[in-house]
């Protein structure tokens, strides 16, 4: 190599470093990282042609008993294949109570008076929902990018804001919020989960305020969706980290107070799941999960105090247009629904492994798929195909799609990997008894267990029934643990502890 | 004040009903042929009210079913719907008035009304036509909310409370008068009904009452039916689900007390190759060898469901010839009457059959509603038994016959005791059931036939043997096929090189690991390390 090459690539090297130098002085990669989310995303949603998601059949539940309703006439010929982006509010008395109580519902009707009060008090415009959301969104983004380069160095740092933005800026993930699907919400509220929990850890921010988000974060997702219920108990559990990280009582109540509201609103958001849901999802669990892959099928049936007899019914769908037994008769009220309880699931499928881990592997086929297949991402004014999907920075996505092993095994794998490199800073911590640089590890446990409570639930709750989408729990903590693992591992973080504010520096110091 | 049917009024009665009395009672075979030829003729249903939430409620479809018994189509019309001119299209119109203190505000429905000359029928209300209230010389009063009791064919019913009652005050002398309506306030009575040519006026049709059977005899003479009809029983409810044990219980104890039977077998369409539908299946043989007729009941429809997916037809061929293929011989099918105005489920799940027992319309959705109902060679009108048992029988000795054919039906009991209640109550019943099997019916399908007649039953041209031996359940059944594999050995042996492979690598890690917190902690120990240097 020639004297003159080495030379200009030193000189590269120095204008490089002068110049992020220079750019860290303006906008951190946090800041960058969320300004170019934001520019994406906008682009995406609000820039013609406009992404979405086209409905499933489930906006109904979410839209009229907030006060809106499906104006477009060839509204029923668009489900699956087309996004739509106006809909009619309803001008007099609505009749129609609330199918389900969620947490999307605060942000539909802070959209809707918003669209009252700055566009149409009769035509809804779901861009003022995707608005709503994606401004929290770049916020979430911001947190936590920030949480994991500040006090990095520029050059990683920048590279770790654009690894971020090409995993969360991907349309997969944003074209939720032009829908009603409470994936955006779920989304959002992890990342803020997640990003409060790690600044805890660092020490970045005003503790109480860093622990309201983790608390309103949390509440927020364990209510966006019925799946979600159970997750709030592993949230209270393992939240336990962060509510340690101090030792003032002042922090410690606050903490424990708002720990303990999630387990109830969990226990509560669980208890108010309407009992047409339950038993749709039963039937599931059992049609879909217990009985197509069950050896004895009569048998499993008898083992949870049904009629051997409704083996009949493997395999086959709530929703089936014609079927031997209407599925909201007494009948099956009584000798169906009412035999067995999601405990006796999961018993069966504790007692049953070599089964669960066939349905875990069936899991793992859809656990890596952001954007499901069957939704169509335009409108159908674009001419586009139905069900026709954007490729628009969706690149993260498809490469994850394409590329992870689906199995579960792989899964497994992840997650011992990625709880590995973080025990020894643990362990650390614990020796030397810094609790806040103990945080980091049951974080981290509690998101990867939140996924994983995704795909169980997912299984008991339902069976294989429309698995894509029930799990996107686990398909967004994938992206959040292995985008701070790699970080982590970038700036040479991940066993070792990191740096902390100034007047607990000393702690740092502790660090393995 | 009412007027009173006087001694000759009650004279004609009295001659009436013993002319009835004496009518031969039907015991002749009957037939999806012989059964009441459909006059082919649509009868426009104009209703002003659907009598929600009234006692009246479910009457415009209690006469959608007993016009659907006689083979007839109908198109049912709310008065607000009725366009102008469309009288012109029907030879028959029936007009349901739940709200008789409501004119009609349809002006166009008004006028045709006024001038149409085809036959008229019309259930309640003081409006009518001029034509019709001439030609029967009605003379309608408002009765006041009463208790009334009914008296129609053999049996009689006292109806507590009835509101809107339009009595019968007075009639044409050549009217032809059915049943009675006795006042229980004052005990003044008047005719049910009254019928004259082509026209006739009932006073009054709630669903559930003894007002069915009533208005039935009114029907029969409306519509100019002729032909002999029969009482059936009808098991319903019966799924792969029921307790098949207490079914077969059943079908023994009315064999054991000479009561042919019919069974709606609920279709099952997929797992048909398990156990459970062996099970089922052998159940169903037992009750055709028990002198039960099986019916296929309609499938459950998905309330979610707005389109038909297209599957219906294959669905409902593959179950009747699945029974084929065990021996079974469906005779037909048993719907409620929605499925009779839905384009898909007539063409794709009814078609298959002659044969329907219409009942009424149970929670389904309309995929999409033809201009009229569907009709069937042999509809017999399903009344639960139930409602029998809550009309008196009337203390005249000889049997009126029956104005059309008649399913009793019963859902399967829930236990052995009501099981035994219900056989107890057929048995003294007294009335003499028909078989099925002995009329002509005819299922067809793609790639088979089957037809009754005569008592026989006939599978592609060949005689079923109905006692044939039940085919044994396979317990050892395999549910899950075992994968194919290949190259087994193969990869077992790959799998033990790469676990060796593996298992060697993670103990050299250890090693290595091993060593290398060995030196890191000697650094410490040994001065000229790491430490000194800095």
């Amino acid at each position: 190599m020639s004297h003159p090459d080495i030379a200009g690539r030193q000189g590269f090297a120095a204008w490089l470093h002068r110049a992020l130098g220079r750019a860290s002085r303006y906008a951190s990669p946090s800041l960058l990282a969320a300004a170019a989310v934001l520019a994406i995303s906008a682009a995406a949603l609000f820039v013609e042609p406009y992404i979405g998601m086209a409905d499933n059949g489930d906006y109904f539940r979410i839209l009229y008993s907030n006060g809106i309703y499906f104006n477009a006439p060839d509204y029923a010929g668009q489900y699956f294949g087309y996004f739509v982006k106006h809909y009619g509010i309803f001008q007099y008395y609505n009749e129609n109570g609330a199918t389900l109580s969620s947490s999307q519902s605060l942000f539909v009707r802070l959209a809707l008076r918003l669209n009252v009060w700055f566009a149409d008090a009769r035509t809804f415009d779901i861009r003022f929902q995707a608005a709503i959301y994606l401004a929290l969104y770049t916020a979430a983004v911001y947190l936590l990018v920030e949480a994991l380069t500040w006090k990095a160095p520029a050059k990683r740092g920048y590279a770790i804001a654009g690894l971020s933005v090409f995993i969360f800026g991907d349309t997969a993930y944003t074209a939720y919020f032009n829908s009603f699907y409470s994936e955006a919400l779920m989304l959002i509220m992890s990342t803020f989960v997640l990003a409060s929990g790690l600044l805890i850890y660092r020490r970045r921010f005003n503790d109480y305020a860093m622990l309201a988000v983790f608390v309103a974060g949390s509440l927020l997702l364990v209510t966006s969706k019925q799946q979600n219920a159970p997750l709030g108990i592993l949230i209270a559990l393992f939240g336990i980290g962060v509510l340690l990280a101090r030792k003032d009582r002042p922090y410690r109540l606050s903490a424990t107070g708002g720990l303990a509201m999630l387990l109830l609103v969990s226990i509560a958001s669980y208890a108010l799941i309407p009992q047409e849901f339950v038993n749709i999802n039963k039937y599931h669990a059992v049609t879909r999960g217990v009985l197509p892959d069950a050896s004895d099928p009569e048998q499993s049936l008898e083992s949870m105090g049904i009629d051997g007899q409704y083996a009949l019914l493997s395999g086959t769908i709530y929703y089936e247009p014609y079927t031997t037994i209407d599925v909201n008769s007494d009948k099956m009220l009584t000798e169906f629904y009412g035999k067995f309880g999601f405990g006796k699931v999961l018993a069966y499928y504790a007692a049953h492994p070599d089964q669960a881990g066939r349905m875990l592997n069936l899991a793992a086929k859809d656990a890596f798929t952001t954007r499901p297949e069957a939704m169509g991402n335009y409108e159908k004014r674009e001419g586009r195909a139905f069900g026709a999907q954007t490729q628009f920075f969706s690149l993260y996505s498809t490469l994850k799609k394409m590329l992870t092993p689906k199995t579960f095994g792989f899964i497994f794998l992840w997650t011992i990997i990625v709880l590995g490199l973080y025990t020894p800073s643990f362990v650390s911590a614990i020796r030397t008894k810094n609790p806040r640089q103990a945080v980091r590890l049951p974080l981290l446990l509690m998101m990867i267990l939140l996924g994983l409570a995704g795909i169980a639930v997912s299984i008991v709750g339902a069976g294989d029934a429309d698995l894509a989408k029930h799990e996107f729990m686990f398909t967004v903590v994938f992206d959040l643990v292995t985008f701070m693992t790699v970080s982590d591992a970038m700036l040479g973080r991940l066993w070792r502890n990191v740096p902390l504010r100034a007047d607990s520096a000393s702690a740092a110091a502790t660090a393995a | 004040m009412r007027k009173r049917f006087g001694t000759l009024g009650a004279a004609t009665m009295i001659v009436l009903a013993f002319m009835l009395a004496c009518s031969p009672v039907s015991v002749r075979p009957v037939s999806a042929a012989a059964a009441p030829a459909p006059t082919g003729d649509t009868v426009l249903l104009l209703y002003d009210s659907l009598a929600l939430s009234t006692e009246r409620e479910g009457n415009v479809e209690t006469l959608e079913r007993l016009l659907a018994a006689y083979g007839v189509p109908v198109a049912a019309l709310s008065f607000d719907r009725y366009a102008e001119g469309m009288l012109k299209s029907y030879r028959r119109v029936a007009v349901v008035r739940n709200a008789p203190d409501l004119s009609i505000a349809n002006a166009a429905l008004v006028s045709d009304l006024a001038s149409y000359g085809g036959d008229y029928l019309q259930v309640g209300g003081r409006e009518l036509p001029d034509r019709v209230r001439a030609r029967l010389n009605l003379t309608l009063d408002a009765a006041p909310l009463d208790t009334v009791r009914l008296e129609a064919g053999d049996y009689g019913q006292t109806l507590s409370a009835v509101a809107d009652l339009d009595e019968i005050a007075g009639a044409s002398g050549d009217a032809k008068t059915y049943g009675t309506l006795t006042f229980e306030s004052d005990g003044t009575r008047s005719p049910y009904a009254v019928s004259a040519g082509g026209y006739a006026y009932a006073s009054y049709l709630s669903g559930g009452s003894l007002a069915e059977l009533a208005l039935a005899y009114v029907l029969k003479d409306w519509l100019r039916i002729t032909g002999d009809f029969n009482a059936y029983v009808l098991i319903k409810e019966i799924y792969p689900f029921s307790d098949l044990e207490l079914l077969k219980t059943l079908a023994d104890r009315l064999y054991e007390a000479g009561v042919p039977f019919a069974a709606s077998v609920k279709p099952v369409f997929y797992n048909t190759d398990y156990p459970a539908m062996q099970r089922y299946i052998q159940a169903l043989q037992y009750l055709q060898a028990r002198n039960g007729s099986i019916l296929v009941d309609a499938p459950a429809v998905a309330a979610t469901s707005t389109v038909g997916d297209g599957s219906l037809r294959g669905k409902m061929s593959g179950f009747i010839e699945l029974l084929a293929a065990s021996g079974i011989a469906p005779l037909g099918m048993g719907a409620g009457l929605f499925w009779t105005y839905d384009e898909v489920y007539v063409s794709q799940g009814m078609s298959f059959f002659d044969t329907v027992f219409l009942g009424p319309n149970a929670d389904g959705q309309r995929v999409r509603r033809t201009g009229a109902s569907a009709t069937f060679a042999f509809s017999p009108y399903v009344m639960p038994f139930a409602q029998l048992q809550d009309f008196e029988r009337r203390g005249v000795a000889p049997r009126t016959p029956l104005p059309l054919n008649l399913a009793f039906s019963f859902d399967l009991f829930p236990d052995a005791a009501a099981l035994e209640d219900a056989v107890g109550a057929i048995s003294r019943s007294w009335i003499p059931f028909a078989d099925l099997k002995n009329g002509t019916h005819a299922v067809h399908t793609d790639r088979l036939t089957i037809e009754s007649s005569g008592g026989g039953l006939v599978i592609d041209g060949q005689p079923l043997d109905i006692g044939k031996q039940e085919r044994a359940v396979e317990e050892d059944y395999a549910y899950t096929a075992e994968a194919r594999t290949s190259f087994t050995k193969l990869f077992g042996i790959q799998n033990q090189i790469l676990m060796v492979i593996i298992g060697t690598s993670l103990a050299v890690f250890g090693l290595f690991l091993f060593i290398g917190y060995r030196r890191y902690k000697r650094k410490y120990i040994y001065p000229g390390g790491r430490h000194d240097a800095l």
